[in-house]
């Protein structure tokens, strides 16, 4: 699904949770994933603690000011289709 | 080795075989759902060694799952996840019970769910040399998720997801469906040691915690597994749009 939304200009950042690099680039490795991926950080760049996450997939979608359009805790596949379809991406 | 055995049948699948195949699919839904209770093993494997899944599940919300990296209870009041490395516990929002059947595929007829996904094909097949009803369903716009099902049990033998180049075979084993367990061997009290995660509010109070609808997302730059960084506002720029997406894998 990604790279057609990424044509469309859908950006994608995936924030792990507590894996060690080497675990993940062990997990990507064979996927031929194509979308960032980083690490969870301390302080200021904790990512999950500012964006009060704790369950796992949690998703947000944002608009290109950065502003909090939806979110989705667990598998959503439906309710994050249409979110983006509201937000004029093509699917 | 296993990757023949599982490639192999493919080539040799018999045509025809789609009643036969119509049946166990509908034992399996009829069996599985009419279980009390379920204890069994499903060994993932993937690119990194077999991870091995022990879980007992329970009518109607008890349910225990160990892997290697973490360990979810269920005891009817809540529902808590384990991380046995980072010694922490989180308690997790009750709504996770309907993901029961995502992780566990084989089994989603005993949470009384379907599998979420579309049902694409279904066939006469083989795992691991035991002849099986081969049920696909379309998972994204390229992912599949296939369950085997035994044509001897109407269990599931196995539910292989492939994602582009990946996949990965879960293999169900030692399956036993309504052995009597006490609510009571639910149960789960930390380990000395281990402390509750913050994650403020608590169980249904979980989404209060997350960014409200129209606020802005705070910046952030966090590093790449494969070094670099990456910050959300430079990512933003150009953009129609960024889905920002928490995950583990454990």
């Amino acid at each position: 699904m990604y790279p057609g939304l990424n044509k469309q200009g859908l950006r994608y950042i995936a924030v792990n949770y507590g894996d060690d690099a080497k675990t993940i680039n062990g997990y990507v490795k064979t996927g031929k994933f194509t979308f960032p991926i980083g690490m969870n950080g301390t302080g200021k760049n904790d990512v999950a603690k500012h964006y009060g996450v704790s369950a796992y997939p949690t998703n947000y979608l944002l608009d290109a000011q950065g502003k909090v359009v939806a979110r989705f805790v667990g598998f959503d596949e439906a309710g994050m289709k249409a979110a983006l379809k509201k937000m004029g991406f093509t699917l | 080795m296993i990757a023949c055995l599982v490639t192999l049948p493919l080539i040799f699948l018999p045509q025809g075989g789609t009643e036969e195949a119509k049946q166990i699919v509908a034992a399996w839904r009829q069996k599985v759902s009419a279980a009390k209770t379920i204890s069994g093993v499903a060994d993932a494997k993937s690119e990194r060694p077999t991870d091995r899944m022990v879980f007992r599940l329970a009518k109607p919300d008890l349910f225990s799952l160990k892997s290697p990296g973490y360990e979810m209870y269920s005891d009817g009041s809540r529902i808590v996840m384990y991380t046995v490395d980072q010694k922490q516990y989180m308690v997790l929002p009750a709504g996770i019970k309907e993901q029961m059947g995502t992780m566990l595929p084989g089994l989603a007829p005993f949470f009384g769910s379907k599998v979420p996904l579309t049902e694409k094909q279904l066939g006469m097949g083989w795992f691991r040399g035991a002849p099986s009803a081969e049920l696909t369903y379309s998972y994204g716009t390229t992912g599949t998720l296939t369950l085997y099902i035994d044509k001897a049990t109407s269990l599931p033998l196995a539910a292989v997801t492939k994602f582009g180049e990946r996949s990965v075979t879960m293999a169900y084993s030692d399956l036993k469906l309504d052995e009597p367990m006490s609510a009571e061997s639910f149960k789960w009290t930390p380990p000395e040691g281990v402390t509750e995660a913050q994650m403020g509010g608590g169980t249904d109070d979980y989404e209060k915690n997350l960014l409200k609808v129209g606020a802005k997302a705070p910046d952030f730059t966090i590093k790449s597994p494969k070094g670099g960084d990456l910050n959300l506002e430079k990512s933003l720029k150009g953009s129609k749009g960024m889905l920002v997406n928490f995950w583990f894998y454990g």
